[in-house]
């Protein structure tokens, strides 16, 4: 561990001291004393950082739902292969299961013939991330 | 239970708090705010490692911004106790001296691996009188050069070089007028000297 150097410990004592004593000053004193100076760019600073947090939290989001949706992707799911099947499996499922028809269902989309192929595939592969499927399919 | 987080929570801003802080910052703090930063950042020259006063404001904002949104990190303000802009001094203290103590670990870890014996047996330090990083006009002037220039601008200005002893004693504001018999008006203007050579 080298020596501090005594130099820059001197020159952060009194930087150091002069802002703390900015720290205190009254807005009548910082106006005048610093009144003639360009005007600060502080907000606009602090606004650009906060922009960026956004931006970095957006980036996570991103991030985390293409890993989702990779996952989602590339699972298999032991479904019937054609579309009526499946369509008819989901029918039968609803029949049994009437409280599961309040997620399957939108306001747009009230009835089984409203939803297309994707959805249904989409809604068993839900159903069976969530273990409600494997039931159906013994 | 969820109001009883609720209740031990609202000490805590929210990000939309922080946000609306900014907003609202007047253009006294704002100034307030940026020497302080200034102030700092001259403080630490080369061990601010080429980031500016921009830099430490920001990353004040951007700690506090984490802190409200996760209690595990970042910078919490507490909104009941201080205002916002202590808050953001508060942080920008804890971030400047972070900065110089990770310049620091940094100097002794170079050091150790480029120190080399001098002809009198002595361990030189090619560290120690490194080059400023700092940016623009600061990058030129050691802390050696800009304490020189500092006390030679002061050497006939009797209550600013009594100041500037005193601060180097580790003094605080009331013990320099103290000890040193000076009064608070002409404690203040000597200080109010100091500043607008030093920015």
């Amino acid at each position: 561990m080298p020596k501090k150097n005594k130099n820059d410990e001197e020159l952060d004592l009194l930087m150091s001291f002069l802002a703390e004593s900015v720290a205190q000053m009254s807005d009548d004193q910082i106006k005048e004393e610093f009144g003639a100076d360009p005007k600060p760019r502080t907000k606009e600073i602090l606004k650009a950082a906060l922009k960026d947090c956004h931006k970095q939290k957006l980036r996570e989001a991103r991030v985390e739902y293409e890993s989702a949706a990779k996952g989602f992707s590339s699972r298999s799911y032991d479904l019937p292969s054609g579309e009526g099947e499946r369509r008819a499996l989901l029918s039968s499922i609803l029949s049994r299961r009437s409280e599961l028809r309040s997620l399957a269902f939108t306001a747009q989309h009230r009835e089984l013939k409203d939803l297309s192929d994707a959805d249904v595939e989409s809604f068993l592969r839900q159903l069976a991330d969530l273990g409600l499927l494997a039931s159906f399919l013994e | 239970m969820a109001d009883q987080n609720k209740d031990v929570n609202s000490e805590y801003a929210t990000r939309e708090d922080v946000e609306r802080a900014v907003d609202s910052l007047s253009s006294a703090d704002e100034m307030r705010l940026e020497k302080f930063a200034s102030y700092r950042i001259k403080g630490l020259g080369r061990k601010a490692t080429g980031r500016d006063h921009e830099d430490l404001r920001g990353e004040a904002i951007k700690a506090t911004w984490i802190g409200a949104g996760d209690s595990t990190e970042g910078r919490r303000w507490r909104k009941r106790n201080v205002t916002f802009v202590q808050h953001i001094i508060g942080a920008m203290r804890s971030i400047a001296s972070h900065w110089k103590e990770a310049a620091e670990d940094d100097e002794a870890q170079l050091d150790s691996d480029l120190a080399f014996e001098g002809i009198d047996g002595e361990m030189l330090s090619p560290v120690e009188n490194a080059p400023s990083n700092a940016p623009d006009q600061e990058r030129s002037l050691s802390a050696k050069e800009q304490l020189g220039a500092i006390f030679r601008l002061f050497q006939n200005d009797h209550d600013a070089a009594l100041v500037i002893e005193g601060i180097r004693e580790c003094w605080s504001g009331p013990e320099i007028m103290e000890r040193l018999g000076l009064p608070k008006n002409r404690y203040e203007a000597a200080l109010k000297r100091i500043r607008y050579h030093a920015k």
